[in-house]
């Protein structure tokens, strides 16, 4: 039996609120009961007695969603999947297991000790699995891998049939082709639980990386300077960085509001056979900043939990660059951040080229733009590299992530702690995207990165509820080519009655 | 003012007849408010409105206009003070859900919103709600979603907390009309601590439990492979209810325990030739008749209800010349009884026999395009 706790319980004060503290204002929208499941069987036992009961049951496995789609749900169930851990290779011994609670760093570390393998996730290490990969799966390592579900073999996932009874399947390429494709990427919360992510191969875990940091002073920053940095980072992506003995890089471009004092650009890197013998990609890159005088030059990068402090043994190597070399579960594992719980907004956009002059500028005026009474230290534009291996087009047949043309990925990101602030921050946030999205896009798209162009969409593992204004939203996250109406197909057939719902799931 | 042992005239609660006895009092009515006291109706139109009437000596006349995002169900309290509307929407504020709306009745009979509440998320399509009888719950139920909301409701009329929600799983055998569960038809028992609702998707009739503001399943009954349960009617005994399976066309009637909440085997099954169209059922007032109609025909159906009430009796079989009922409702006094047509939005009046039933020849009162519901108030 899974582990039930009720209000009466003195662990449901932790367990039913999110780390987003934005979620918890209203006690009315919190859930009945939260069902602890530490394996599959009580998974499904737990389903059916929340279906049974007419309850609605939303899921977690690390408490990482950006929205409130798990734990605002009023006199509901969460069928919290992080018990469901369980490491190692499935019976048959023939394939990697990912449970769905583990959490990333966990699941680093245990490919690694036990294979020497590792999936091409994300950097925030307590993220569970199962959200993450079923959104698609990105990280530090996706350009020289792909996405983490590009690799995915089989699901183990409970389902709810048209009668209401909980059916457990194991889908695959072979098997349910329709639902494991929908699992493939599709978003968590749509279809059903998955209990297991099994994969037939994964990639060698890389050998050592490099890690490097520059960084500009806000208060001598000009315009143009500020426009010829974006121009550079998203230049170097969009052409030189398509060559495949690039794609071990994953650099970001850390944006912050000019409160802060500074903004970065970090990278890491390796060669595709894992180590860093080759440091050319490594020097060309930072070479294209020199000439906008970087104010610092060091391997860390404070606060980003991206990339690895210094903590673990790193050799320092020679040259114009700070440029750490450090073994690559040091670097993965070394600093495991996003423990913190407070308030937090995201946006995201893919984008396909490098910035525009016109972007530069509105990104260069938003940042520096102030708003009384409202604090923006904590706001940052985070631009990922994208591309590299992600963007093998034939992959977007096969699962349901369909950007696989861009060569930078935005997340627009805050993070503060007084309520009070809420509305100031927001109101910022939304014109800042709005105006940006504007510039490049039909004006029946304003205010989204609307397929173009320039941009494929948001990703759906950053979702966000400000873009359900627009009647067109499901094409944002999931393009115009028909992956939406066949994930509406395969809601219609997995889940008829919309067991698994929330603000942006699949309409059925 | 004193009632002796505890009643209240006509259908007042003690709550809301208090409420109105404190109106009484502070504003005494003057000859000309007294006689300005008499029927509205309020009809839903589809394309976005509620239309007010003033009902006088037989005429109709608009006396109000308000937008409402697309009624699809309109009710009264069991006071007549406030009427409430389900607004049958996919979509509010970007979310998939319903919403309900509160709106306050003055002497003229006019409307004013108290205020929208949102329903869960998935409760889409709301088409069909009800009052507890003390007037203190509004159940809602939302055909799209397969869900039941539960909210409280204020001492004003006003829709406080959702405080129930029950999300409905299931099917029928037509693929396309039960593909997912589809809440048809609720009420409340007169005890107010059963809610009765039938579920035209799961081919299922369900009586939930009311207990401190939340809905438990205390039966379900199933009513056949494709039946397609859908309009039904408590009579007045409590003992019995008839329920229109739409597939099958198929009547039944039922008997109930309102004590223990339990639906019993049906007492009486009537069949014939007919269409999957939606199809409509009213109780006379009186108890003593059931009126029936079919969306696709023509025709409503007169029945006489033995004394019992476990027993339909064919008594009239009236051609209307039009399509596409919708609703047939009653005046409270049993005297008239309203016909909403779908085609071309046209309402009609007709008379019932006191003593059978039967109606007279329908006689056109007023046309709003997409009439959808109809709600009448009668002090």
């Amino acid at each position: 039996m899974a582990i039930k706790i009720t209000r009466t319980d003195p662990r449901y004060a932790m367990l039913h609120r999110s780390r987003n503290l934005r979620w918890d204002a209203n006690e009315g929208e919190a859930v009945a009961e939260i069902e602890l499941c530490a394996t599959a069987e009580q998974t499904a036992e737990a389903l059916q007695r929340v279906v049974k009961a007419g309850m609605r049951p939303t899921i977690r496995s690390g408490g990482h969603c950006y929205e409130d789609f798990v734990v605002n749900n009023p006199g509901g169930v969460i069928l919290d999947l992080s018990l469901l851990n369980t490491a190692g290779s499935p019976s048959d011994g023939t394939r990697y297991r990912v449970s769905p609670g583990q959490q990333l760093g966990e699941v680093y570390t245990d490919l690694y000790k036990r294979h020497g393998v590792t999936i091409p996730g994300g950097s925030c290490y307590n993220v569970g699995a199962g959200g993450h990969i079923s959104g698609g799966g990105y990280g530090v390592l996706s350009r020289l891998h792909g996405l983490t579900i590009d690799w995915l073999s089989a699901v183990e996932i409970l389902t709810v049939d048209s009668k209401g009874d909980v059916v457990m399947r194991h889908v695959d390429k072979e098997h349910e082709p329709d639902l494991f494709r929908a699992c493939c990427g599709g978003g968590g919360g749509n279809f059903g639980v998955i209990t297991g992510f099994l994969f037939d191969h994964l990639p060698p875990a890389p050998f050592e990386v490099v890690n490097a940091h520059l960084s500009w002073d806000w208060a001598t920053m000009t315009e143009d300077n500020f426009a010829a940095i974006l121009m550079a980072f998203g230049d170097y992506f969009a052409k030189r960085g398509t060559e495949p003995d690039t794609w071990g890089m994953f650099a970001a471009l850390g944006l912050s509001h000019a409160s802060s004092g500074r903004f970065n650009v970090s990278l890491q890197f390796c060669n595709p056979d894992g180590r860093c013998d080759d440091l050319q990609p490594v020097e060309e890159f930072l070479d294209r900043f020199q000439s906008f005088s970087p104010m610092e030059k060091r391997s860390a990068v404070p606060g980003d939990r991206r990339f690895a402090r210094r903590t673990p043994a790193a050799r320092q190597t020679t040259g114009p660059y700070g440029i750490d070399r450090l073994l690559w579960l040091d670097a993965t594992i070394g600093d495991s951040g996003s423990g913190h719980s407070g308030r937090a907004a995201y946006k995201s956009s893919y984008m396909k080229q490098t910035f525009t002059r016109a972007e530069a500028n509105c990104i260069f005026k938003q940042l520096t733009r102030t708003v009384p009474g409202v604090d923006l230290r904590g706001a940052v534009m985070a631009v990922d590299s994208y591309g590299g291996a992600v963007n093998k087009i034939k992959m977007a047949d096969t699962t349901s992530v369909w950007q696989r043309s861009s060569i930078m990925k935005v997340q627009f990101q805050q993070y503060w702690d007084d309520a009070q602030e809420d509305a100031g921050r927001l109101q910022w946030m939304r014109e800042f995207y709005t105006e940006l999205y504007s510039l490049q896009v039909d004006p029946q798209y304003a205010g989204t990165p609307y397929p173009n162009e320039y941009y494929e969409g948001c990703y759906i593992n950053y979702p966000d509820c400000d873009m359900l204004r627009y009647a067109f939203w499901p094409q944002v996250y999931y393009g115009t080519q028909g992956l939406y109406p066949f994930l509406q197909q395969v809601k219609r057939r997995y889940d008829s009655n919309n067991i698994f719902h929330h603000k942006m799931s699949v309409r059925a | 003012m004193r009632f002796e042992g505890g009643i209240f005239p006509g259908s007042w609660t003690r709550r809301e007849f208090l409420r109105g006895a404190v109106g009484v009092v502070a504003v005494p009515l003057l000859p000309s408010q007294s006689a300005r006291l008499q029927r509205f109706a309020y009809v839903a139109s589809g394309l976005g409105s509620l239309h007010i009437y003033s009902l006088q000596s037989g005429a109709w006349t608009e006396i109000q206009c308000v937008p409402s995002h697309a009624p699809g169900c309109v009710l009264l309290s069991p006071a007549q003070r406030t009427l409430y509307v389900a607004n049958d929407v996919d979509l509010y504020d970007g979310s998939p859900r319903g919403t309900v709306e509160a709106y306050g009745i003055d002497l003229e009979g006019r409307l004013t919103l108290l205020g929208r509440r949102v329903l869960s998320l998935s409760a889409t399509h709301p088409r069909s709600m009800a009052v507890s009888p003390d007037g203190t719950l509004l159940a809602v139920a939302a055909y799209g979603g397969g869900v039941y909301n539960l909210f409280s409701i204020a001492e004003d009329g006003s829709l406080g907390q959702r405080s129930g929600i029950f999300k409905e799983t299931g099917c029928g055998q037509h693929s396309q009309l039960q593909a997912s569960s589809h809440p048809h038809t609720l009420l409340f028992d007169a005890s107010g601590r059963h809610l009765l609702a039938s579920d035209f998707g799961s081919d299922r009739f369900s009586v939930f439990a009311v207990e401190d503001g939340q809905l438990r399943r205390r039966m379900e009954v199933s009513t056949g492979e494709g039946s397609g349960p859908g309009a039904c009617a408590l009579h007045t005994s409590g003992s019995f209810f008839y329920l229109w399976h739409e597939l099958e066309s198929t009547l039944a009637c039922y008997g109930y325990d309102g004590a223990s909440g339990v639906v019993g085997q049906p007492v009486q099954r009537l069949s014939w030739q007919g269409s999957h169209g939606g199809k409509t059922l009213l109780l006379h007032p009186s108890g003593r008749s059931l009126y029936t109609s079919d969306e696709t025909r023509s025709v409503v159906k007169v029945w006489q209800i033995d004394a019992e009430g476990d027993r339909l009796l064919p008594a009239q079989d009236m051609s209307l010349g039009v399509g596409r009922p919708t609703q047939m409702i009653a005046a409270p006094d049993g005297k008239n009884v309203y016909l909403l047509s779908a085609a071309g939005g046209l309402i009609y009046e007709m008379s019932a026999d006191r003593a059978t039933g039967e109606l007279s020849t329908p006689r056109r009162v007023a046309v709003v395009n997409e009439a959808r519901s109809m709600a009448l108030k009668t002090i």
